[in-house]
């Protein structure tokens, strides 16, 4: 009896997370691909997602860190073509600022997914990197400013001996 | 080398558009030289008595064999004949004789004209109608939705582009008594929407009085005129119960002449027309078509013509003659802009009015349209209501009520002399015995700003409607209101008296600014400062990012490379175009709009 109580108590848990997931306000910055693998001297492409970004977009700026410069550097950035305005800045050696616009405003409210940059890789010698993103500020077409969740991607970068190990931890 | 090629190229395309518009501007002036075969109109001097006139006519036609088709009598004008010259001379030659004697004022050919050929496929676009606001009348017709030159709900702006005809509605539906003279290609008077205002009209190109319009124009024009309307069908006519005088002088291939023309118009004068609408024109003067409106107590209101011409500078008749009776009307759309077909003038055409995907009644049916021919009879519904309202007001009384009371745009100035379109309920509203107006004081200063409202309007109203431009209302005769946020409000006052409603609307009237604090000059990237960033129209915000003095694309990509520096260095107030709150890309996406 107790055991059919238990179940019946976390099918409703189930049920309340199930319908409350759906319209909970979410946004997050990811990579894709998440991983990338490359040999030195290639140049592997990554792109920059923004998911959940319901209330449109009116334009961003964000960091972008390659943590390891031996193994891998910025290549070009380039940018989908609703981001009519548009600024790479580099920091440091590992940095780059960039910012974008919609000033077409063509990623109106009710589209959920944008391509934000496509980023190009060097890839110099046999190692690891992590590529990461950090958001100064993203605003939306309703006066308003996203507060997303950002992922990491792995950068890999096989030589002639063993391919390095991706740290779990990422 | 290669951007010289093309600024070479572009400079070819434009030396090739400006030789081809000039050739077509001559071609214009000249007119297509068409007129009917043999026929003259003559005017001769008043030379004392209908007898010596007539004498000093036979014996000018004796002389070259030609004969009098229409007396003075049938044209209507005192001393004007139309002759039919024998086939052994030109029409140019017979011109010149009678120019040449001592009692001719006047001869010329009797030129063909043309209704304007239809103008591209328009679509339906069917509007969500708002409920029914206070102080405005919506009829029930089903397709009064498509009728956006009525009301228009598309465009967003707090100004519709529009002729506000439900508010005009609420004062007037137009009177019975008065008659509007569609001289045209007829009029389908039997369509469903029309039978109940048609009256008996005649026909000049068969000569009978069965005035039914083979060609479509002409029932088109008479729809938007006075439709019947509230009956559950079709569409609305501006003026609800005036009545339509169908006048057909133009052939269901939509060619007339001169001398069918001013018959039509003398016809429409006896019959006792107070409007008469000319959705046609040439680029060719004609003296006896301008004598024949002058001799008219009716408002001629007449079409600008469809070639996106200058008529400054190629006047088109009879919209532009310069006779006291006759407005000219070109044609906007939608957003308050002169479409791309439409004459204008600075001095030239009156004021415009809505001439594009205009729906309104054809033969059995009903379809778009586009034209300054549309256009024309917004003002002729117009102005029926005016007239059903004052009957004792003259051409010229109703005419100017129009042309004082339009809704002026900035971006209009220099197309019309008013620089405005039509609205239908100003005129009417200056008419009435109740009369909305209000002042506020102060009309401009820093948040929180609280503005006094006073209730000036004339008739003792019994109730009173304010709406603040921000979204809150009251119902008080002199309201006080806080405004919170910088930007420039439009309010509207609306009176009610014993069913009688009056608006008055001041647009961008409360001008609210932020609270001023200095601003820092931005960087240009070189270590270095542009100049500090002004505010050049003075309304709070700092639009010239660069300080250079005018707003430019440079003064969005300057906020938006700056972004960082913006958010942490700069007021808020000064640079939050898009009333965010705070300094973001949306101001940047905004101020791009603005440029």
């Amino acid at each position: 009896m107790k055991h059919t109580y238990q179940i019946g108590v976390l099918c409703a848990c189930m049920l309340i997370v199930g319908l409350i997931a759906p319209v909970s306000a979410y946004s997050l910055l990811y990579f894709n691909p998440s991983v990338v693998e490359s040999n030195p001297g290639e140049q592997p492409a990554i792109d920059l997602i923004m998911e959940g970004c319901n209330s449109g977009i009116s334009g961003y700026a964000l960091y972008l860190t390659l943590d390891n410069p031996t193994v891998a550097s910025f290549g070009e950035i380039t940018f989908p073509s609703w981001v009519s305005m548009n600024k790479v800045e580099h920091i440091n050696s590992t940095t780059i600022l960039i910012s974008g616009a919609d000033l077409g405003t063509q990623v109106e409210p009710g589209l959920s997914i944008a391509n934000l940059a496509h980023i190009s890789i060097h890839a110099l010698t046999a190692g690891y990197a992590t590529l990461s993103v950090e958001p100064v500020i993203i605003d939306d077409d309703r006066s308003g400013r996203y507060d997303p969740v950002s992922k990491t991607a792995s950068i890999v970068i096989s030589g002639a001996g063993p391919n390095p190990m991706i740290p779990a931890s990422k | 080398m290669e951007r010289v090629s093309v600024s070479w190229i572009f400079r070819a395309c434009l030396l090739f558009m400006l030789i081809a518009a000039v050739w077509e501007g001559a071609q214009a002036e000249q007119g297509s030289e068409t007129y009917v075969p043999g026929e003259v109109i003559v005017k001769y001097a008043d030379i004392g008595s209908g007898t010596a006139v007539a004498s000093v006519a036979s014996s000018l036609n004796a002389e070259i064999g030609a004969e009098t088709i229409y007396t003075d009598e049938v044209m209507g004008v005192k001393g004007m004949q139309v002759v039919k010259v024998p086939d052994t001379m030109s029409v140019p030659d017979a011109v010149q004789f009678y120019k040449s004697n001592e009692h001719v004022v006047y001869a010329e050919p009797n030129y063909v004209t043309h209704l304007p050929a239809p103008l591209g496929n328009s679509e339906n676009v069917v509007q969500t109608l708002e409920s029914e606001a206070p102080g405005m009348t919506i009829p029930n017709d089903p397709d009064f939705n498509l009728q956006w030159g009525m009301y228009n709900t598309q465009n967003g702006s707090s100004a519709r582009a529009d002729i506000s005809a439900p508010e005009a509605w609420n004062i007037s539906t137009g009177s019975s008594e008065v008659i509007v003279a569609v001289i045209d290609s007829g009029v389908d008077y039997n369509h469903e929407d029309l039978a109940e205002n048609c009256i008996s009209g005649y026909d000049f190109v068969n000569n009978d009085d069965d005035p039914m319009d083979d060609n479509g124009h002409g029932t088109h024009c008479a729809g938007t005129i006075s439709a019947v309307t509230n009956n559950s069908k079709g569409i609305a006519g501006v003026s609800w119960n005036s009545k339509i005088l169908p006048v057909k002088v133009f052939d269901a291939a939509g060619q007339s002449n001169t001398v069918l023309e001013i018959l039509g118009i003398l016809y429409a004068k006896e019959q006792g027309a107070d409007i008469i609408s000319c959705s046609w024109g040439s680029y060719i003067y004609s003296e006896a078509l301008k004598e024949a409106i002058e001799s008219t107590p009716a408002l001629f209101v007449c079409a600008a013509g469809n070639e996106g011409y200058d008529t400054d500078e190629i006047p088109f008749y009879p919209a532009d003659y310069n006779s006291a009776n006759i407005i000219s009307v070109g044609a906007s759309d939608r957003y308050d802009m002169l479409t791309w077909f439409s004459n204008y003038g600075l001095t030239s055409v009156d004021l415009l009015a809505p001439g594009e995907d205009i729906y309104s009644t054809l033969p059995g049916t009903y379809g778009m349209m586009d034209g300054t021919s549309m256009a024309a009879p917004f003002v002729a519904g117009t102005a029926a209501l005016i007239k059903s309202e004052k009957p004792g007001n003259d051409a010229v009384q109703i005419k100017n009520l129009i042309l004082n009371s339009v809704d002026q745009k900035f971006w209009l100035n220099t197309t019309c002399v008013t620089g405005g379109r039509l609205n239908a309920y100003r005129p009417l509203s200056q008419v009435l015995p109740l009369h909305a107006e209000f002042k506020a004081e102060p009309s401009s200063g820093t948040i929180p700003l609280t503005v006094q409202f006073t209730d000036m309007s004339s008739g003792e109203p019994e109730s009173w409607h304010w709406t603040f431009g921000d979204g809150f209302e009251s119902t008080l005769q002199n309201p006080t209101h806080l405004y919170m946020k910088p930007g420039k409000y439009t309010i509207t006052l609306t009176v009610y008296k014993e069913g009688l409603s009056s608006i008055a609307e001041k647009e961008n009237y409360i001008h609210v600014k932020p609270p001023y604090q200095p601003v820092k000059a931005f960087p240009n990237g070189k270590g270095g400062f542009y100049p500090v960033p002004t505010d050049p129209d003075d309304d709070g915000l700092f639009d010239d990012i660069n300080g250079n003095g005018w707003l430019e694309y440079e003064d969005p990509k300057l906020l938006f490379d700056q972004m960082l520096y913006a958010i942490k260095e700069e007021p808020i107030g000064q640079f939050d175009f898009d009333k965010s709150g705070f300094i973001g890309f949306g101001d940047v996406v905004k101020l791009y709009q603005m440029v």
